[in-house]
């Protein structure tokens, strides 16, 4: 009957099924091209028209807040381009008319699952490394503006690496963060049977790193609160754990604040700080994209076709997401709880709480109707559910709780470790009902309070100054503490509203800063008020005077008059 | 061949296939008969490696089919779900398959087009739903597997797409000895086509035989006296349904016609006629024996 | 040349109609003895019918000596005689009889009729 017949040599099936999903997510690919591109392109543009005329990354960093936000947001349009790329690749697993036909065919899930990663792979980390070349090639090319960052750079001594280095760093960081939420999400896509499901529960894997790093911003902040601030020493796990870390959405700032870390101090050479801080980052980044994708691997290597259709084709997976949602209700609702006590409003606050206790039922409801849409609800199933939405939203509130107390200890219950700072800075806030005003709007101070280089910010590098503030210090977070220990998270919150009755020429001080700058780079910053107590005023005017302090000044900010 | 030895496939609690002996000759057409959810289209994703068995095994050739590339390779499954082709076209349809069967023929693929002139270059999205299937039939066909499975063969094709798509199974079953497995709902297709069929209900096989050779007879016959239902039991006769008229008898039988011919004489017939049945009143009549209403089975 | 028309709508089973239509084709005298029968593969394309029903009745036409086959050469018309088919293709006529028989018709009217109808179809 047939004559000569053209026979199929064999090929690999993993790469006939790699061929096909490249093709399908090829226009997602391109696109990630061209915007990366375009970002890159706007960031340098912009970038240089702020560094001209620049002596000091600082107010560099400091203008480019809106710059950033552009950024960000094209940034998480590609985010989408990687969840895209990443749904087409991978329908298989949520598509019930595809499964089938997908799995009757000669590959096995195994092959099926190296060819949809490389294909995601060759559209999301080509297209990426693409347009870094671009992007270092292009601004190699061009002339002029671009070269003002690089003197900027240069000028403030900051570091002698240049803008490609830096700008390769983000780049590099871009895919980090790019491959982490490809990561995660695959994770959560082979968990998952719906695509629905498979979105909702890659937000909600997600938050988790929300609540880590609430917890921690907690342990290291006091516990929010009014009198304490600290910078640079986060625990950099916040930044390893989601796809929305800091990491990603200020890794623009993060590159270059190290440098700004140093800034009172002897500026490191560039090189070293940016290849120790920045290739760990991202290599500890793409090591935990690798540990999700392989994860991965496993679990697609057990899913049938029958699992697609249910929202979760693994139990302990349903467990693991339905209790990080209860946990959010639980860190939820004591957030809510802290918010409460602050001295605005407080029954508006009670109204948020009782709100957020009911979003919390009804996220319990939601989910476990969610999740369970495809069963039929049986008494026995709500009530376990119940049964774990309390336990989970109880230890979600404990957790919280234990983590501000411990916030709280560090910051008022921990004497300042003089040892290790650098250089403290102290600034007596103060202030004149003055009638008189200048030419350009500003009012004329009188009192000779206004000028001591104490109440506009002085900084000190002396020993003797920086254990005499740090004794102030650990005495009026004793106060504090002790406030706290009587009062509750109340005591934590000064109130911002003072009633005052001065006369002409008469000055008010209404707080205390100090900000201990540590060896490392962190930073400590205290703020005390009239409600921590009668002391610190007492203390202030004391301050004023001290012979010590006033001869020990290294720099303060010039009174502006 | 294709041997279910023992299988079983559960979802979640349901029992889809419940321990199910059954082979399937190579070289036949064999038809899968049965209501929605009676299993059949379970059983041909088990065939092509879309199921794992939760008990037992089905073997192609004596070699277990599940994630078994080199057997899965060689058959092929036409879903009766067509959503997931409907943006392609025709030639990336092909594309598609074509890779992952090693005697995918072009030549065959154009002949089998050249009859019904699907467009290459159209996406599927614009063809009817017969037009869809016939689609995936040639494809199929041009993949020249040794085992091709439709599921819901003939639905949603007109009577002439029906004629066709029979006559290009029935030419690749004479030149390659293909071997066809099909589920329909629709009992004439499958005694026009099929050699063999086998009833499924409930995830079991409920009879499986060779078309036309079964153990249902009807006899028409007339007795010199007065015979009811009961009177032939006794003798032992399983009786699934009689009707008289004047002294003439239709009586619907099940067993061997020698002995029933036998049973029968002791009534003293004045003859004793076969007469053929149709599948459909097969099934009617098997499925009556289950103690089903035929109604409540239906479509 | 041969030529088979299956009725697909008939109670009778497929295999049955080509064993009949045989049969017919050898009575009728056209098909001769030694006559070659058209190959499975052949008439399957010809009448669209599933290659192993075909088998099937060539399986029982040569296993009532109405066929016999040569290996390598395909299937060929036996000597067939009469007297042993006979029974075969009168079983109809014997019901459609009894059918009249019981209807009150008397055998001589069934007599004429036969005679009338051969006149018709100028057989003898």
């Amino acid at each position: 009957m047939t004559s000569t017949q053209s026979v199929n040599k064999r090929k690999n099936p993993t790469f006939i099924w790699f061929k096909q999903q490249v093709s399908r997510s090829m226009v997602f690919g391109i696109l990630i091209i061209i915007l990366m591109f375009f970002v890159n392109l706007l960031q340098i543009n912009e970038l240089t028209n702020y560094a001209y005329g620049k002596d000091s990354v600082i107010d560099f960093v400091s203008q480019t807040a809106y710059i950033s936000d552009v950024y960000r947001s094209i940034m998480f349009l590609c985010y989408l381009l990687v969840f895209a790329v990443l749904a087409k690749n991978f329908r298989h697993l949520y598509k019930k008319s595809i499964a089938d036909t997908v799995y009757a065919l000669p590959i096995s899930n195994n092959q099926r699952f190296i060819g949809s990663l490389l294909a995601s792979f060759a559209m999301i980390v080509v297209p990426m490394l693409i347009s870094i070349l671009m992007t270092i090639v292009y601004y190699s090319a061009s002339t002029g503006a671009s070269q003002y960052f690089d003197e900027m750079l240069k000028n403030s001594k900051i570091t002698d690496s240049d803008f490609i280095w830096v700008f390769a760093n983000l780049g590099f960081a871009q895919l980090a963060n790019m491959l982490f939420m490809f990561g995660a999400a695959l994770f959560v896509f082979c968990c998952c049977g719906e695509f629905f499901d498979s979105i909702v529960y890659t937000g909600v894997f997600s938050a988790i790193a929300l609540v880590i790093y609430y917890i921690s911003y907690s342990i290291t902040q006091g516990a929010s609160g009014n009198y304490y601030w600290s910078y640079g020493n986060e625990p950099m796990i916040l930044h390893y754990l989601s796809p929305f870390s800091p990491l990603m959405l200020y890794s623009y700032e993060l590159i270059l604040t190290p440098y700004f870390y140093n800034y009172y101090g002897e500026p490191p050479t560039g090189n070293e700080i940016a290849k120790d801080d920045f290739v760990s980052y991202y290599l500890i980044i793409f090591a935990i994209a690798l540990v999700l994708i392989a994860l991965s691997f496993l679990l697609h290597s057990k899913r049938k076709s029958e699992h697609v259709g249910q929202p979760f084709a693994y139990k302990p997976f349903y467990y693991i997401i339905t209790s990080i949602a209860f946990l959010l209700s639980g860190v939820g609702f004591f957030m809510s709880y802290l918010s409460t006590q602050t001295p605005y409003d407080r029954t508006y606050y009670h109204g948020v709480m009782i709100t957020v206790l009911l979003v919390s039922f009804f996220a319990f409801l939601v989910v476990e109707v969610i999740a369970e849409r495809k069963k039929r609800p049986t008494k026995k199933r709500i009530i376990q559910g119940a049964v774990r939405f309390t336990a989970v939203f109880v230890v979600g509130i404990a957790i919280s709780a234990i983590g501000s107390t411990i916030g709280i200890k560090n910051a008022y219950d921990t004497p300042i470790k003089t040892d290790d700072v650098t250089s403290v800075y102290l600034s007596i806030n103060a202030w004149e009902d003055s009638t008189e005003y200048d030419d350009y709007g500003y009012p004329i101070y009188t009192n000779e309070i206004m000028q001591s280089p104490l109440v506009n910010g002085a900084s000190f590098t002396d020993e003797e100054a920086i254990a005499k503030l740090g004794a102030a210090c650990d005495r009026f977070n004793e106060m504090i503490y002790n406030n706290y220990k009587n009062e509750g998270y109340e005591a934590l919150f000064g109130d911002y509203s003072y009633e005052y009755d001065l006369e002409d020429g008469d000055v008010m001080i209404y707080g205390i800063s100090i900000e201990f700058t540590y060896e490392d780079g962190s930073v400590e910053s205290y703020y005390y008020d009239k409600s921590v107590g009668d002391d610190v005023e007492a203390w202030a005017y004391e301050a004023l005077e001290d012979e010590l302090l006033l001869s020990k000044i290294v720099d303060y900010e010039e009174y502006y008059r | 061949m294709i041997e279910f030895l023992d299988a079983t496939k559960k979802f979640d609690d349901k029992v889809a296939v419940d321990n199910i002996n059954l082979q399937i000759p190579t070289g036949s057409c064999f038809g899968l008969l049965g209501s929605n959810g009676a299993g059949k289209s379970t059983m041909l994703r088990m065939i092509s490696g879309v199921y794992e068995c939760d008990g037992g095994k089905v073997a192609v050739d004596g070699v277990d089919v599940y994630n078994n590339n080199s057997v899965k390779e060689r058959i092929f499954f036409i879903n009766d779900e067509t959503i997931q082709f409907t943006t392609m076209t025709l030639k990336e349809l092909k594309n598609f398959y074509k890779p992952y069967y090693p005697n995918f023929s072009d030549e065959i693929f154009d002949k089998l087009n050249a009859i019904i002139k699907l467009p290459e270059k159209r996406k599927l999205s614009t063809f009817s739903k017969g037009m869809k299937r016939q689609a995936v039939v040639i494809v199929g066909l041009a993949c020249q597997t040794d085992y091709i499975m439709l599921d819901e063969a003939f639905d949603g094709l007109d009577p002439t797409m029906r004629i066709i798509v029979k006559k290009m199974i029935i030419d690749a079953m004479a030149s390659r000895n293909l071997t066809a497995i099909i589920s329909s709902h629709n009992l004439m297709e499958m005694s026009e086509l099929c050699d063999r069929v086998a009833l499924v209900h409930n995830g079991k096989i409920v009879f499986s035989n060779e078309v036309g050779s079964h153990d249902i007879i009807k006899i028409q016959t007339a007795f010199a006296q007065e015979v009811t239902t009961e009177m032939l039991i006794e003798q032992g006769i399983e009786v699934l349904h009689f009707d008289a008229k004047g002294s003439v008898c239709n009586i619907i039988i099940k067993g061997e016609i020698d002995e029933v011919r036998a049973k029968l004489d002791k009534f003293e017939p004045s003859f004793v006629d076969t007469i053929d049945l149709t599948l459909d009143e097969i099934f009617i009549y098997e499925m009556e024996g289950l103690g089903y209403d035929f109604d409540s089975i239906g479509e | 040349m041969v030529f088979f028309e299956i009725d697909l709508k008939s109670r009778t089973p497929i295999y049955e109609q080509i064993y009949k239509k045989t049969v017919e084709l050898i009575i009728k005298g056209e098909l001769k003895e030694n006559d070659q029968m058209p190959s499975v593969r052949a008439l399957s394309a010809e009448i669209s019918v599933n290659p192993n029903t075909i088998t099937k009745a060539y399986a029982l036409l040569e296993k009532d000596g109405i066929i016999y086959s040569l290996s390598g050469r395909g299937s060929f018309v036996a000597k067939v005689e009469l007297e042993k088919v006979a029974d075969f293709l009168l079983a109809d006529f014997d019901r459609c009889a009894l059918d009249a028989l019981e209807s009150g018709i008397s055998p001589s009217i069934l007599v004429d009729r036969i005679n009338t109808l051969s006149k018709k179809t100028d057989i003898t």
